[in-house]
């Protein structure tokens, strides 16, 4: 799979899992809250009825059939006519010496003891939840403090259920997501990676094409010169031929990187920056441009050494190209990766620093005749094959180029 | 001196034995594999220009031939040099990337044949180059830029760096860094003791391992 459909892949399976996740969080913990206020409007009621339904409770006005044409959510929950026999809950009255008394007992999960127990530790509460279960409310009447324990454990059965049910339909919803996210985007994305292939097939094959030619017009401008003199003419023709030479090695860094898929080695980088720059000096020294250089030894990158000796090569002609006065070059480890920072006093606006890595793009303050704009494209090209990043950026007047391998 | 070129593109060849017989050589010309066979079983050559892809016959079929005559041959392909290709092949005396001058055509053909004709033998560390036929120890073949790698090394190293003449830490080449890599692998081949080194700060030497 490609880089840029694996990505479309992950940010969609990203965007699924979101959604998914707050329509669950929202539906679930809806339905938690819809439970929590029935158990309040149930701790309710059997306070209001001071701790228990009483008998005429347990006779709502119409019992039989009225009952059960009642609309199907009214006749359920706290508003079901059964509630006064099938709630399960007790009540204690405390008096202010804190002594207590059962005013219901209707439970079997606690002993009348570890109820009375268990209210005591709640006086001083308001309400809440003990054991996840069992909702709790305090309350004064008179001269007494009452708490009133009721079991929410069947309600709340479903609700886990449906939290368990939907925890797994998300899952299953994140498999089919994938498994349709992979087919679509093999489809969607056939006709970019083909173009893309052949956009490439086509800059290597290219430079094969320039290469002959290239060589039998320089070899006919060498003749006309013997026979007839070098003139305006047959220079112009070698300055064209140089910049067609340029733009066909570039050209060929292209094919390096499919040429040399997959054939990787441990490399020594700081050897290769260190080569490259030092192979550059006579030419610093002859421009007049001050270089400096921070090597940290003995930093090993795995790729293709040619290629990253490539990257190296170029950083080196840029800085030749476009530094005014100096240049900088710095390699060092940062948190287990390779980092290599050139920089000059290039002139680049902050609004140019995205295009510098666009393929055939020349900046404002590119020499005319010289380059044609394809180097730091490819220095991207190499680093992203490498799985590493590039960044460019400017700051004081200063241009700066990172590589992190 | 009596020179084979043998490539597909009939411009190429029409031009370049139009230079070499400008310069007072003898230059004979060849665009496919047969022809070019037949052109060396006919006359003794001084130098052969071979492109790589001439059309017909294999070229590892046409270089061994060559060897076998023990005729120099100068390489012209399109693909870039690298130390795979130095150590799978090295049956040429040197290798010519397209696009490039007749000037740079000149000079390593005056290279090479000054080399074969002096028919020197150079020991660099325990490294013996034969430069009558390009063989190292007598066993693997080394090209024209190994041979100048090696030997500028060997003059500049034990002398450090030097205030004047070619800079010490640049080798004598662009690209070098894969003749170094083929040039290491080939010696350790041989176990041979010498291997080229590039320290920090002070460039490419000759060590002893």
């Amino acid at each position: 799979m490609s880089k840029v459909r694996k990505q479309f892949v992950i940010y969609a399976m990203i965007a699924v899992f979101v959604l998914v996740t707050v329509l669950l969080l929202v539906i679930n913990g809806t339905n938690f809250t819809m439970v929590a206020e029935d158990a309040d409007r149930i701790t309710e009621m059997i306070a209001m009825e001071k701790g228990k339904f009483g008998e005429e409770k347990k006779r709502f006005p119409g019992q039989g059939e009225q009952q059960r044409n009642l609309g199907r959510m009214d006749a359920m929950g706290p508003g079901s006519p059964e509630l006064a026999f099938t709630a399960r809950y007790f009540t204690f009255r405390f008096d202010e010496k804190d002594q207590g008394e059962a005013v219901a007992y209707h439970i079997s999960a606690f002993t009348e003891e570890e109820a009375l127990n268990l209210a005591k530790q709640l006086l001083k509460e308001k309400t809440g939840w003990v054991e996840t279960k069992y909702r709790y409310r305090v309350y004064k009447s008179g001269d007494f403090t009452y708490v009133t324990v009721v079991d929410q454990g069947r309600e709340l059965l479903p609700s886990y259920r449906i939290l368990i049910i939907s925890v797994f339909g998300e899952l299953g919803v994140m498999a089919v997501c994938l498994i349709f996210l992979i087919y679509i985007s093999k489809k969607l994305f056939r006709p970019l990676e083909e173009a893309d292939r052949k956009q490439r097939k086509f800059l290597a094959e290219a430079k094969n094409e320039f290469q002959i030619p290239l060589t039998v017009i320089n070899a006919n401008a060498e003749l006309l010169e013997r026979e007839y003199g070098s003139g305006e003419y047959t220079q112009a023709i070698h300055r064209q031929v140089k910049k067609m030479t340029s733009l066909t090695k570039r050209l060929d860094t292209l094919s390096l990187l499919e040429d040399n898929r997959g054939q990787n080695e441990t490399c020594d980088f700081s050897m290769i920056v260190a080569a490259a720059t030092d192979g550059a000096m006579t030419k610093y020294q002859e421009k007049d441009l001050q270089v400096s250089r921070e090597i940290q030894p003995g930093l090993m990158v795995v790729g293709d050494e040619e290629a990253l000796h490539r990257v190296v090569a170029e950083l080196v002609e840029n800085s030749l190209r476009y530094s005014k006065s100096h240049c900088s070059f710095t390699l060092k480890s940062e948190e287990g990766h390779t980092v290599l920072t050139a920089s000059n006093d290039a002139e680049l606006s902050e609004s140019n620093i995205e295009q510098v890595f666009d393929r055939f793009t020349k900046l404002e303050n590119a020499l005319p005749e010289v380059g044609n704009g394809l180097g730091l494209s490819y220095v991207k090209d190499i680093v992203k094959a490498h799985n590493g990043r590039v960044n460019a950026w400017t700051e004081k007047g200063e241009f700066f180029l990172r590589i992190t391998l | 001196m009596n020179v084979l070129i043998a490539a597909p593109d009939r411009d190429f060849l029409s031009c370049y034995q139009k230079i070499f017989e400008a310069d007072g050589h003898e230059a004979t010309v060849s665009f496919d594999g047969f022809q070019f066979m037949a052109c060396l079983r006919e006359k003794k050559y001084d130098l052969v220009l071979l492109d790589r892809n001439l059309p017909r016959v294999e070229h590892d079929k046409l270089m061994k031939l060559v060897n076998d005559l023990k005729i120099p041959a100068i390489v012209l392909q399109g693909k870039r040099m690298n130390a795979r290709l130095l150590l799978k092949e090295a049956l040429a005396d040197s290798y010519l990337i397209y696009p490039f001058e007749p000037l740079e055509v000149s000079e390593h053909i005056g290279e090479i044949l000054q080399k074969r004709q002096s028919r020197e033998i150079r020991m660099v560390g325990d490294a013996r180059i034969d430069l009558g036929s390009f063989l190292l120890d007598d066993k693997v073949r080394i090209t024209n830029e190994e041979i100048n790698i090696l030997l500028h090394l060997q003059r500049f190293g034990e002398t450090g760096k030097e205030s004047t003449g070619p800079d010490p830490r640049v080798l004598p080449l662009k690209h070098g860094l894969y003749y170094v890599n083929a040039l290491n692998q080939k010696l350790e081949s041989l176990h041979k003791a010498v291997r080229i080194q590039y320290t920090m700060n002070e460039g490419y030497g000759l060590v002893s391992v």
